[in-house]
C-alpha cells in the first residue's frame, strides 16, 4: 500500500504541542551543528573534498570493495557479501548458530533495520538487545526508529519513565533523564555480560588498510564486540572509502554535522580480530549497485547518515519521523525510498518545500533538494502521483507557464510568511498548512 | 554465480561509464592550520574541558599516583597498565574471560598523542591484555606526555599511518548520552568519569 504522509502525519501534527516540542528539540540540534561548523576554518573546502572522495570511491566501487575484502582477509577478517537483506539476514544466523549463540548485543545499525534483522533473529530463537539507549528505548517500545541518529527524539521523558517503571520496575514519576539513563546503564550491562556475540554498524571502511571505522558516543558497539567472542560488522557497501588519510577529512565531518561535537566520544577502528576471537564483515548490497546506475540520483549514495537534513527540514521537524513510513525518514528518506518502490513511495518526494536547506547542510553536498524536485517528474511521467497532488500540480503547471504570474506569486507567499500571524497559514481552508506547517522564511 | 559476482558486476555497469580521474580529486589542499605548541596545549585543554574530561599535570610519577588516589578514593578493582604510577591492580593473566573483569572501578592506561581541536586521545587499545578494559571500567585514567599533541584529525591520521594497531580507538572523554529529550547525560555505557593525566607542565 501506497504511504499517504498527510494521512501519517495527521495524528502527529494534530496534537500541536507535541509537534512543536519536536521542531523546537530538532531546531536545537541544527544550532548546535551551527556552531559546531563555524569552529571550523575552510568547512567548505571540507565538505568538498568529502563530496569529491566519495564521487570518486563511487565510481570506482568495484576495485575499491575486492581491495578492501583483500585487505581485510589479510587482517584475519571473515568476509561475507550479501546481495539483499534476507541473504544478510541468513548469514547472520549461520554465524550465530554455528556459535550456538542464544543472545546478541547490538549498537547502532540503520542496515540492521532496514534488512529487518532482528524479527528474523527472534523467529529463530535468538534474543535481540539493541544496545544504545535511544534503540533501547524504542525496541522496548516495540517502534521503529523516527530518526537515523536521534532513534528516539520522539518521545518524551515522561514515556521514557513511564516505559521503564513497567519493564524494570524503575521508580514511577522519576523523570530524570540521568536517573533514567542510569537505569538503563545497569540493565544493559547486565545484558552485555550474558551475551556472546556482538553486532555494529559501520561508518567507513578503508579500502586501503581493511578496517572498519565505527562512531558512537556511549561506549556500547566497543563493549559489545570486546566482551564478546564473536564479532559482526554489518556493512552497506557505500560506506567504503579509499585511503586510511580521508579518514581525517570524514570525521571532522560526521559528529558536527550530526549533533554539533567536535567528535564522537568513541572513534573505533577495528582491523584485526581480538586472540581467540572472530570478526565477521558482511557487505551488503540491497538495492544500492542498482541506485548507482541512476543517473541523476546515484549520489545519494554519499549519504554518510549524519541526520543533518532532517534536523534542518521544517517539514520532517513538525511532522515527525514515522510519518514516512521508512527507517530512513526526512529528505534523504524521501530520495532513498522511490529508488526501493515507486509506487509505494510516490508520496515522500512531495513531502518537502523545496527550500533547499538540507542540501545547505549535507557535509557531503549531495543535491538532495534537487534530487527531491526530479523525484516528482519521475512520478509524474509514471503516472503514480498521489491523488492530493494532481490538482495541485495542475495549478503549478499553469503558473509556471507564465514565470510573470509564477514570481509574483512567490514573492507573495514570502511576504505572507512573514507577516501572517499563525491562525491564517494554518486555518482550516489551508489544506498544505493543515497537513504541514510552513517553513521558516530563510533571511537571505 | 555468488552473490560477491553478482554485486560487482552490477556496479561494473556504472563505473565503467564514470571513470573518475583519481588525481584531479584527490590532489586536495592541505586544510590544516598550524599552531605554535603553546596554543595546541590551550586549545587541548578547551577541547577536553567541552567533553566532560578531567585534567591534571604531574611532573613525576609518584605525583600522578597521589592525583588519581584523591580523584577516585576508595576504588576496589583497578586495572594498572602503567607500571611507574605504583598503584596496584588486578592480575590479569587470570581471568577466563573479559566478563571477569566487571565490575571494574578504576583502569590506568596509556594514551599515544591528543588532538587539539577536539580533545581526542588515540588508545592502542589493541596492545591492551583485554580490549574491554577501557570500555567496562567506571572511571577511566588515561595518561599521556603533553608533548605529544597534533592540530587536528589530518595530522592524526598522518601520525598512526605507520603503527600496525589491531585495533585502535580515539576516545573523547567519558561516555555519554543525550538520547532523552536531548539532556546530555555523563556516563551511558562506559566510563562515568574519564582524567586525562597530561605529563609535563600546564
Ligand atoms: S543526506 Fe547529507 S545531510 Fe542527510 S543524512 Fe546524508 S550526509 Fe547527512
Amino acid at each position: 500500500m501506497a504511504i499517504d504522509f498527510k494521512q501519517k502525519s495527521a495524528s502527529f501534527v494534530e496534537n500541536k504541542d507535541r509537534s512543536a516540542w519536536h521542531d523546537t528539540a530538532l531546531w536545537f540540534v541544527r544550532n548546535k551543528r551551527d556552531i559546531g561548523v563555524m569552529g571550523v576554518e575552510y568547512w567548505e573546502q571540507l565538505r568538498l573534498q568529502a563530496s569529491n572522495i566519495k564521487t570518486h570511491c563511487l565510481s570506482n566501487l568495484d576495485k575499491y570493495l575486492v581491495e578492501f575484502e583483500e585487505n581485510a582477509l589479510k587482517n584475519g577478517a571473515i568476509v561475507h557479501w550479501a546481495k539483499d537483506g534476507d541473504e544478510h539476514n541468513k548469514i547472520v544466523g549461520e554465524i550465530l548458530n554455528k556459535h550456538k549463540v542464544t543472545k546478541i548485543v547490538k549498537s547502532k545499525s540503520m542496515l540492521t533495520e532496514e534488512c529487518e534483522l532482528n524479527p528474523y533473529l527472534e523467529k529463530n530463537g535468538i534474543e535481540v538487545i539493541d544496545t544504545d539507549l535511544g534503540e533501547r528505548i524504542i525496541q522496548l517500545r516495540n517502534e521503529p526508529p523516527s530518526h537515523i541518529v536521534l532513534p528516539a527524539i520522539h518521545i518524551k521523558k515522561e514515556e521514557v519513565s513511564e516505559l521503564f517503571h513497567e519493564k524494570w520496575d524503575t521508580e514511577r514519576g522519576n523523570n530524570d533523564p540521568q536517573y533514567l539513563t542510569y537505569q538503563a546503564r545497569l540493565s544493559l550491562r547486565k545484558d552485555f555480560l550474558t551475551s556472546d556475540a556482538a553486532l555494529t554498524g559501520v561508518n567507513f571502511a578503508v579500502a586501503e588498510t581493511g578496517e572498519i571505522v565505527v562512531c558512537t558516543n556511549e561506549g556500547n558497539a566497543d563493549m559489545g564486540v570486546n566482551i564478546t567472542p564473536v564479532q559482526i560488522h554489518s556493512m552497506g557497501l557505500e560506506k567504503l572509502i579509499p585511503k586510511r588519510s580521508h579518514l581525517g577529512v570524514f570525521t571532522r565531518m560526521l559528529a558536527r554535522s550530526a549533533t554539533g561535537q567536535a567528535i564522537t566520544v568513541y572513534t573505533s577502528h577495528f582491523k584485526k580480530p581480538k586472540p581467540k576471537g572472530e570478526m565477521h564483515i558482511i557487505i551488503v548490497d540491497n538495492g544500492r549497485s542498482e541506485r548507482l546506475k541512476k543517473e541523476g540520483f546515484w549520489t545519494s549514495l554519499k549519504c554518510i547518515r549524519c541526520g543533518a537534513c532532517m534536523n534542518t527540514c521544517p517539514i520532517y521537524r513538525r511532522s515527525g519521523g514515522h510519518s514516512y513510513g521508512y527507517t530512513i525518514p526526512g529528505p534523504i528518506g524521501a530520495i532513498l525510498t522511490p529508488n526501493i518502490n515507486l509506487e509505494k513511495y510516490s508520496d515522500l518526494p512531495f513531502a518537502s518545500t523545496l527550500c533547499g536547506s538540507c542540501s545547505d547542510v549535507c557535509p557531503v553536498k549531495i543535491d538532495i533538494h534537487n534530487q527531491l524536485y526530479k523525484w516528482r517528474q519521475v512520478i509524474g511521467r509514471n503516472n503514480v502521483l498521489p491523488k492530493t497532488k494532481t490538482i495541485a500540480m495542475g495549478m503549478a503547471g499553469k503558473m509556471l507557464e507564465k514565470p510573470g504570474i509564477f514570481k509574483f506569486a512567490f514573492k507573495m507567499g514570502r511576504i505572507a510568511l512573514k507577516i501572517l500571524p499563525d491562525f491564517i497559514v494554518y486555518n482550516r481552508w489551508n489544506n498544505w498548512g493543515k497537513g504541514r506547517k510552513m517553513p521558516e522564511i530563510k533571511k537571505k | 554465480m555468488n552473490s560477491k559476482d553478482k554485486i560487482l558486476e552490477n556496479i561494473r555497469i556504472s563505473t565503467l561509464k564514470r571513470q573518475v580521474d583519481l588525481e584531479d580529486i584527490l590532489s586536495s589542499q592541505n586544510l590544516t592550520v598550524e599552531e605554535n605548541s603553546l596554543i595546541l596545549l590551550d586549545k587541548f585543554k578547551n577541547s577536553l574541558a567541552g567533553v566532560s574530561a578531567e585534567y591534571r599535570f604531574f611532573s613525576d610519577f609518584s605525583e600522578a599516583k597521589d592525583i588519581i588516589n584523591n580523584f577516585f578514593s576508595g576504588y576496589k578493582q583497578c586495572v594498572n597498565m602503567i607500571k611507574d604510577i605504583a598503584i596496584s591492580g588486578i592480575k590479569l593473566d587470570e581471568l577466563s574471560s573479559p566478563k571477569a573483569l566487571h565490575p571494574l572501578d578504576l583502569a590506568i592506561i596509556k594514551g599515544e598523542f591528543g588532538v587539539a581541536e577536539n580533545g581526542a586521545i588515540w588508545v592502542d587499545a589493541g596492545k591492551l591484555p583485554d580490549r574491554a578494559i577501557p570500555f567496562l571500567c567506571e572511571n577511566l585514567v588515561v595518561m599521556i606526555d603533553s608533548n605529544e599533541l597534533v592540530t587536528d584529525m589530518h595530522q592524526a591520521y598522518q601520525r598512526t599511518d605507520t603503527s600496525d594497531y589491531s585495533y585502535g580507538v580515539f576516545i573523547t572523554g567519558p561516555s555519554k548520552t543525550a538520547d532523552i529529550e536531548q539532556t546530555l547525560v555523563v556516563g551511558a555505557q562506559g566510563p562515568k568519569r574519564m582524567l586525562v593525566l597530561c605529563k609535563g607542565y600546564d
